[in-house]
C-alpha cells in the first residue's frame, strides 16, 4: 500500500471513529443504586428493578424460581460409616483456616514427614483425577471406588496435616491454597453436597445419583 | 464468578468461535465453565457436537417457562473438561416475540442463572449472543458482569461498536444491570495485511487498554474444529488458533482474575 493511500485511509478511519460514541462501552454502565452491587452470589433471586420497565408493564419481576436441586436435601441422610473421621476444626472445607506456620527443623523426622506428605498429596490428586475421569465416563462402580480412596487419603491427610499448613510449608504442588484446608471427607450426602468434590459430579446428577455413588464408596471403603 | 457476554450485532465476527474456544481454554485450566448459546442459529451448540434439533428441551424452554424447565435441566457436558453447555435452538427466535408482553423479559436469563448458581458452582459463564440487538441480546447483557466484543479489523467496526454503545445507553433507562467492558478482541486478523494492521492500530488508539493484546489470526483449523464438533484445543492444540485462544484465556484471567481458585485445582 502506498504511503499516500495509507495516510488517506488513516485519516478516513480517524474521521469515522471520531464521529462515533463509545463512552458507555469504555466506562461501563451501572443502573444499580449504590457504589457496588453485591457479588452475584449474594444478589437476590428476584431482581427488583430500580425503575419499572418502560412499556406499560404492571407485573412484578417474576417470582423466585424453584432451585434445580435442593442444596440441603430434605431426605433422610445416610449414616456415615463408623470409620469416618471429622476433626472438628476442619469439618467445613470452605471454613477459612488460619495458616499457622509450623517450624520444621531439618531432621530425619522432618524428611520422613515430608516424604509422607508428598506421597499422600500425590495420591490424593491422582485419586481425584481418577474420580473425575470415572464420573465423566459415567462409570459409577469405578467412581464409587475412587471416592472411597479419595476419602481414605483425606482421612490420612487430616490425621497429620489437617489445615494443609505442612503441605504449604513444604511447598508441595497440590497443597491447598492459603486460607484453605484439605476438604472434609464426603461419606454422606450432606458431606458430599458441601464438598468441592461435588463439582466433579455431572450437571445432571441428582440425589439418587449421589446416593448410588456413596453406597458403592461405603462398600469399597 | 464472572459472566461474560460475547456480543456484537454484526454477524461473522467470530462470536461463536470465541465463546467455544475461550470457554474450553478456561475449562482446561480447571475452571468449571458454562457456555450459553443464546443464538437461534445454535451454531455454538452444533460446533460443540450437540445436535440441537434432537433435544427435547433447550434454552428457549428455560426462557419461556423457567419453572417447568430450570436451566440445570438442559445442561450438556462437553468433552472431558469441566465444560457445560446450555444448548440453543431454532425456537429461540420465538422468544423475541413471545417474551414481548412479559415485564421481566430482559431478566429471564439472569433469573435462571441465579437459580442455577444456588446449587451449582461455575467460575466462568460465557454467553454467545445473537447478531442482533433484540430481547435475547438484552438478556445476555443484563445477565452479565462483563462484555467481550469480537470485531474484525474492518472499516465498519467502529460503526458496530457505536450501535452497541447506543443500545447499552438505551438499556440504562429501563433495566437494572451493571456491566463493564472486558475487552475488544480483534479477530480474523490477517498477518501481513497492511489494511488490517492500520485498522487494528486505530481500534487500539480509540479503545486504549480495553483492546486485548491477544489477536485471533485467521486459521482454517478453527473452522475444521467446528466441523468436528470440538473446541480447537481438543482438535489440534498446536494450531495457531488454539495458541491464540490459550493466550486469550491467560489474558482474560489477568484482566478479570477469578474470584476463587479453579475447582479442579482446589480439590
Amino acid at each position: 500500500m502506498r504511503v499516500d493511500r495509507l495516510s488517506s485511509l488513516k485519516q478516513k478511519l480517524r474521521r469515522g471513529s471520531d464521529s462515533f460514541d463509545f463512552a458507555a462501552l469504555i466506562q461501563g454502565v451501572s443502573t444499580i443504586e449504590g457504589e457496588q452491587p453485591p457479588a452475584r452470589e449474594e444478589m437476590p433471586v428476584e431482581p427488583p428493578p430500580a425503575e419499572p420497565p418502560p412499556p406499560a408493564a404492571t407485573a412484578p419481576v417474576e417470582e423466585p424460581l424453584a432451585p434445580a436441586r435442593d442444596p440441603q436435601p430434605a431426605v433422610e441422610q445416610p449414616v456415615p460409616p463408623a470409620h469416618t473421621v471429622h476433626p472438628p476444626e476442619h469439618a467445613a472445607t470452605n471454613g477459612v483456616q488460619p495458616a499457622l506456620p509450623l517450624p520444621i527443623e531439618p531432621s530425619a523426622g522432618a524428611d520422613r514427614l515430608r516424604l509422607a506428605a508428598e506421597a499422600l498429596v500425590a495420591r490424593f490428586h491422582a485419586e481425584v483425577r481418577q474420580l473425575a475421569g470415572a464420573l465423566a465416563r459415567d462409570e459409577m462402580g469405578a467412581a464409587g471406588l475412587r471416592l472411597a480412596r479419595v476419602n481414605q487419603t483425606l482421612e490420612l491427610l487430616h490425621s497429620f496435616d489437617p489445615g494443609g499448613d505442612l503441605a504449604r510449608q513444604f511447598g508441595l504442588a497440590g497443597a491447598p491454597p492459603a486460607g484453605r484446608a484439605w476438604p472434609a471427607t464426603a461419606w454422606s450426602l450432606a458431606e458430599l453436597a458441601e464438598s468441592p468434590l461435588s463439582a466433579l459430579l455431572p450437571a445432571t446428577a441428582d440425589d439418587d445419583y449421589a446416593r448410588r455413588l456413596l453406597t458403592i464408596a461405603w462398600r469399597a471403603g | 464468578m464472572k459472566i461474560i457476554s460475547v456480543v456484537n450485532q454484526k454477524g461473522g465476527v467470530a462470536k461463536t468461535t470465541t465463546t467455544a474456544n475461550l470457554g474450553a481454554s478456561l475449562a482446561a485450566r480447571g475452571y468449571r465453565t458454562l457456555l450459553i448459546d443464546l443464538d437461534p442459529q445454535a451454531n455454538l451448540t452444533l460446533g460443540l457436537g450437540v445436535e440441537w434439533y434432537a433435544l427435547k428441551c433447550a434454552l428457549h424452554n428455560v426462557l419461556l417457562d423457567p419453572e417447568e424447565t430450570p436451566l440445570a435441566s438442559v445442561l450438556q457436558p462437553i468433552a472431558d473438561l469441566p465444560l457445560y453447555l446450555a444448548p440453543g435452538h431454532l425456537n429461540l427466535a420465538d422468544c423475541e416475540v413471545m417474551l414481548m408482553p412479559a415485564a421481566d423479559r430482559a431478566y429471564r436469563l439472569r433469573n435462571a442463572l441465579e437459580t442455577l448458581l444456588e446449587t451449582q458452582r461455575f467460575e466462568w459463564v460465557l454467553i454467545d449472543c445473537p447478531p442482533s440487538l433484540g430481547t435475547l441480546t438484552q438478556n445476555g447483557i443484563v445477565a452479565s458482569s462483563h462484555l467481550l466484543i469480537p470485531t474484525e479489523p474492518k472499516y465498519y467496526a467502529f460503526a458496530g461498536m457505536d450501535t452497541l454503545n447506543k443500545m447499552i445507553v438505551s438499556l440504562t433507562k429501563g433495566l437494572r444491570f451493571k456491566v463493564e467492558l472486558l475487552g475488544v478482541l480483534i479477530t480474523m486478523f490477517e498477518r501481513g495485511t497492511r489494511l488490517h494492521q492500520t485498522i487494528a492500530q486505530e481500534i487500539r488508539e480509540r479503545f486504549g487498554d480495553k483492546v486485548f493484546d491477544t489477536m485471533i489470526y485467521k486459521n482454517v483449523r478453527l473452522s475444521e474444529s467446528e466441523v468436528e464438533g470440538k473446541p480447537i484445543i481438543m482438535f489440534d492444540r498446536r494450531a495457531s488458533g488454539a495458541q491464540n485462544y490459550e493466550a486469550l484465556a491467560d489474558e482474560v484471567l489477568r484482566r478479570a482474575p477469578a474470584d476463587e481458585p479453579p475447582t479442579l485445582a482446589l480439590v
